[in-house]
């Protein structure tokens, strides 16, 4: 009743009435001034490379004697890189093979054979100096082989040959293989700009002779070692290969972790807002939801890493835009594989924003997975002698460390 | 400016002029500006005479307020009513106190007039007390009533008169005052010198009405009051009218009206307790007026009597011939919507809700608790009352249905009120035309717009329902 | 855009959610501005009941605040009604979805019933503000109800 009265009272005089409406109209202009509402136009959208060449693919498998125990019989390198190479020729043109260690010797016949002739026999058969492997030279011959239209896939355990004899410490060997493989790559990069790297560290039953650095051997009998597949060409190429046969399908369930190196790149993306397909966003609550999608497959960067909230930063002075929260994209039918929902303050001045994506120069599993060749390799089986300084070497022949992608885009008041 | 001099004398008189003061306020058509009624009336306590004195004096209040300048066409108290006299009366001297010996101061007379007066005057006559009037003797009023010629208030009366003023008198020919009255009032206006403009009176226009017996009293034997005797009083009345009057060519027209003694009232002598209820004849007796008024002049020397169509049963509007119906029908339905509104529903007209009274249409703020609403309740009070009265004597005049309630438009019996493209209805409806009426007035005193304002829309509402 | 400034007003009443909804920017099967033609239809039916008082019905009886304040009441429950069961049909027709940005699929709004009921109240209470404002503009030229409400 109270309200009514007040009503009334407010009512009866109609210079109340003119003053309420013209308050009302002057609140809702207010508020459309403010308006709730912002519009994001992303600026210097990619479209998606056109996926209709096909690369041809050279195959390179390490024949070295360290390689024996991983094609024995209850191995199963074989399998993965048949499969492998089997699943990839769709995307393709021609697949060459090789054998390779001191030299490279190209295989003639057809895939089944060669990996029918994935044997220690073979292997010894094949000739080359199978007793000394210089690994930086290895990798540096399949980089050579690499171009822009040529992809190349090396398979090797990666273990560096390190001499203890000789006066030069293992340290300096290491040093000298890095910066071997970091020139390597720098001079593929000159040739290829746009040069991708992948590692892939699988792992694989191995029955056969581990040879230590300073010459010891052990026999390891069905102990599960890692081997590494490379895969080095145009990281568009890179990208859908690994895009269309995932590693984590590769046959014999043996990958474990992925490396992936390149240059600067601009990447698919849009930004959207709750509805994914549209640019207007409403306030709610007093901030601004957008969605960022992209397309982070020409990084080369595995999910774990582009899905990894610490590698993006923003790079704005004005504040009030926040990086909520990074996932994945999982829906099958969508071009993007990474979202970021990204909120930004209602009373915020920013107009424009450039996110980073800046992944570690080296993941984490690198460290992980690196030996010193000091220890006995029973307590340290999933480890490789010198893999840090090869991988540290490939990431510094790509300079990596700086942003590989970011994303641009405006926001416009309404 | 022309003027009707009226008068009613006697009981009669005064009942006629109640029924004339009614059609006035309703607003039939008079060709006259002003109406000065002059009662002649020894029996001054008489409740008929009372309650039309009171009557005139509220129609006075209202009709004061009203103006008509050029557009105003509302007719409800057009014509004016001049109160030239206190009351309206022309006092009849030295008969409260005395008889009629004493008046003419019997005791006082010599042997030969004596025996004189004892010819022409009983003892009963001689002993009679004159407070209440001359009781059904016309012998005693003649002789009373000569006073008249030289009264003071006679004079101050006929110095108002005007070249084109016209006189009209009302009497009954069965009762005591209007009998002897009416042929002393008539000699002395055309005969008499004088008085002011006597000349200007004696040539002026002159109509009468003689109202013939219409009804009974009980027989009482402690009243002299018998209604046995109207007739042969009539009849001998009649006589001296036609050899003394009509061949005189004294009264330009003459009108009769009388019916079947078909009703009873109480014998009452005088006095506040003589008061009958409003009859069909005195009705008649105002549109007799009206027809004078409206119908003859000067040059003229008729007399009239009255044809209805129907006398089976009540009178109704029905009953009247095409001009008198279309005289009255129209302003008697307009003014009893008026009065049945007042009456019925004042409360709503009186509050904000109706939307005429706002300050930007009619403004009529106040008018409702003025002296002009409480004079113009008055009226149709005693218009409801009249109506009551009238439609409950012998003969009926049952023209509407008096207590309508909120039903304003189930107003006159056997006539079903058509209906009206409107979601309005009853009192809401007549707001309405109100509403729509009060921006069209012009008047610019808020009593003549409230009026021109019930005018006009009551005008619409007749023609669209009625 | 003032129109669409004017429910955001009473966004606090039924949820910045619905708000968004409403103005297309919350769900891919509802990419319109929902609020202009809301708004045009509740100032449609405000007009009208407006006219039917003041001109068609224009019953001498309602010239007060009360029978002003019937109409008043009036239009507020249409216009509740209208605002209630417009967004409650997308409702119940499960528009009001965003879409999981990782999995493309349909995930629910945070859009509950109370929050249509409550933008029901929200277009009653600016029914109400444009009935009060429509009758001081139009009261005056009518014949039986120029002094409703004052």
């Amino acid at each position: 009743m109270v309200i009514v009265k007040l009503f009334k009272v407010l009512i009866s005089r109609p210079g109340c009435v003119v003053a309420m409406a013209i308050i009302g109209m002057a609140m809702a202009g207010l508020q459309s001034c403010s308006s709730g509402q912002i519009e994001v136009v992303a600026d210097g959208e990619v479209a998606a490379v056109d996926g209709g060449l096909r690369p041809a693919l050279n195959v390179y498998v390490e024949n070295s004697g360290s390689m024996d125990g991983y094609v024995s019989p209850d191995a199963n390198l074989s399998d993965a890189v048949y499969s492998y190479v089997s699943r990839l020729g769709e995307y393709v043109d021609t697949t060459r093979l090789f054998y390779i260690n001191s030299a490279t010797i190209p295989y003639a016949g057809p895939l089944a054979g060669f990996i029918g002739d994935l044997t220690p026999e073979a292997f010894a058969a094949a000739g080359g100096n199978r007793s000394s492997s210089d690994m930086a030279s290895m990798i540096c011959r399949v980089l050579e082989a690499t171009s822009d239209s040529t992809v190349t896939m090396f398979v090797s355990d990666c273990i560096l040959d390190l001499s203890t004899s000789g006066g030069v410490s293992t340290s300096s060997q290491l040093n000298n293989r890095r910066i071997a493989i970091s020139n390597g790559v720098a001079a593929a990069l000159k040739r290829v700009p746009t040069l991708g790297i992948v590692v892939m560290k699988m792992e694989s039953p191995f029955t056969g002779r581990y040879f230590y650095p300073d010459g010891r051997t052990t026999h390891l009998d069905g102990a599960a070692r890692p081997y590494y597949i490379w895969l080095a060409g145009d990281r568009y190429f890179i990208a859908r290969m690994l895009k269309c046969v995932p590693p984590i399908n590769i046959v014999g369930n043996g990958f474990r972790e992925l490396a992936g190196f390149t240059t600067e790149t601009q990447v698919p993306f849009k930004v959207t807002n709750q509805s994914m397909n549209g640019s207007v966003v409403s306030s709610i609550s007093g901030r601004y939801v957008v969605y960022l999608s992209a397309d982070l497959g020409p990084t080369l960067q595995p999910s774990q890493v582009i899905t990894s909230a610490e590698c993006y930063s923003t790079t704005s002075p004005t504040p009030g835009l926040k990086i909520e929260r990074v996932g994945a994209v999982t829906n099958p039918e969508s071009p993007y594989d990474v979202f970021l929902e990204i909120s930004i303050e209602e009373k915020s001045r920013i107009d424009m924003e450039r996110i980073v994506f800046c992944p570690p120069s080296l993941p984490e599993w690198v460290e992980r997975s690196d030996d010193s060749g000091i220890s006995d390799v029973e307590g340290r089986l999933d480890r490789t002698v010198g893999l840090g300084a090869l991988l540290q070497g490939v990431s510094e022949g790509f300079n990596n460390g700086r942003e590989l992608t970011s994303f641009k885009f405006e926001i416009k008041r309404r | 400016m022309s003027k009707l001099f009226l008068f009613a004398i006697g009981g009669t008189g005064s009942r006629v002029m109640r029924s004339l003061s009614i059609l006035m306020a309703s607003g039939v058509k008079l060709d006259v500006d002003e109406i000065v009624p002059v009662f002649i009336d020894p029996d001054a306590s008489n409740a008929d005479l009372t309650r039309t004195i009171t009557l005139l004096q509220n129609y006075v209040t209202v009709s004061s307020r009203q103006s008509f300048p050029a557009g105003n066409n509302s007719r409800f108290f057009r014509t004016r009513i001049v109160e030239a006299l206190p009351s309206f009366t022309l006092r009849v001297r030295d008969t409260d106190d005395r008889t009629f010996g004493r008046f003419i101061n019997y005791a006082s007379m010599s042997r030969a007039d004596k025996a004189m007066t004892r010819m022409l005057f009983s003892d009963k006559n001689l002993s009679a007390s004159m407070e209440v009037g001359f009781k059904g003797n016309p012998n005693i009023g003649s002789v009373v009533l000569n006073q008249i010629a030289t009264s003071p208030d006679f004079a101050t009366l006929m110095s108002r008169f005007e070249t084109g003023d016209r006189i009209f008198i009302i009497s009954s020919i069965f009762g005591g005052t209007g009998a002897s009255g009416f042929p002393l009032l008539l000699k002395t206006l055309r005969s008499t010198q004088g008085f002011p403009n006597f000349g200007l009176v004696n040539t002026a226009a002159i109509g009468a009405l003689t109202v013939l017996p219409y009804f009974t009293v009980f027989r009482d034997d402690n009243s002299e009051i018998d209604s046995a005797t109207f007739i042969s009083k009539t009849r001998s009345a009649l006589a001296y009218y036609e050899n003394n009057i009509s061949r005189s060519g004294d009264v330009n027209a003459l009108y009769f009206l009388g019916d079947e003694m078909s009703k009873v009232y109480d014998n009452h002598e005088g006095g506040a307790s003589q008061q009958n209820d409003a009859h069909l004849i005195e009705f008649l007796g105002a549109t007799a007026i009206v027809d004078f008024i409206n119908r003859v002049d000067g040059s003229m020397h008729v007399s009239k009597e009255l044809g209805l169509k129907d006398l089976e049963g009540s009178v109704t509007f029905d009953s009247f011939y095409d001009d008198m119906r279309g005289e009255l029908y129209n302003p008697l339905v307009q003014f009893s919507l008026l009065a049945n509104a007042v009456l019925d529903n004042l409360n709503y007209f009186g509050s904000d809700t109706f939307d005429a009274n706002s300050s930007k249409k009619g403004n009529f703020g106040g008018i409702y608790t003025s002296r002009f609403m409480s004079g113009l309740k008055e009226v149709a009070r005693q218009y409801r009352r009249w109506l009551l009265e009238i439609r409950g004597n012998s003969r009926s005049l049952d023209l509407f249905n008096p207590e309508p309630g909120m039903r304003p438009f189930d107003l006159i019996n056997g006539v079903a009120p058509r209906r009206v493209m409107s979601l309005s209805s009853d009192y809401a409806l007549i707001a309405t035309r109100l509403n729509g009426a009060v921006s069209k007035t012009v008047s610019r005193e808020k009593e003549s717009r409230w009026l021109e304002m019930w005018w006009r829309a009551t005008e619409r509402l007749v023609a669209e329902k009625l | 855009m003032i129109l669409t400034g004017i429910y955001s007003i009473f966004s606090s009443l039924f949820g910045g959610t619905l708000d968004a909804y409403m103005q297309g920017t919350a769900s891919g099967l509802q990419p319109d501005d929902m609020s202009a033609p809301i708004l045009l239809a509740s100032l449609a039916i405000t007009a009208v009941t407006v006219v039917l008082f003041y001109f068609v019905i224009n019953y001498p009886n309602f010239n007060n605040f009360a029978g002003w304040f019937v109409f008043l009441a009036i239009n507020g429950l249409l216009n509740f009604l209208l605002g209630w069961r417009w967004v409650a049909f997308d409702f119940n027709d499960g528009k009001m979805v965003s879409v999981d940005p990782a999995t493309g699929l349909h995930t629910p709004l945070p859009i509950f019933e109370d929050d249509l009921i409550m933008f029901g109240v929200s277009n009653a209470i600016v029914s109400v503000v444009a009935f009060t404002v429509l009758s001081y503009c139009l009261k005056w030229w009518s014949t039986n109800c120029s002094r409703a409400p004052f």
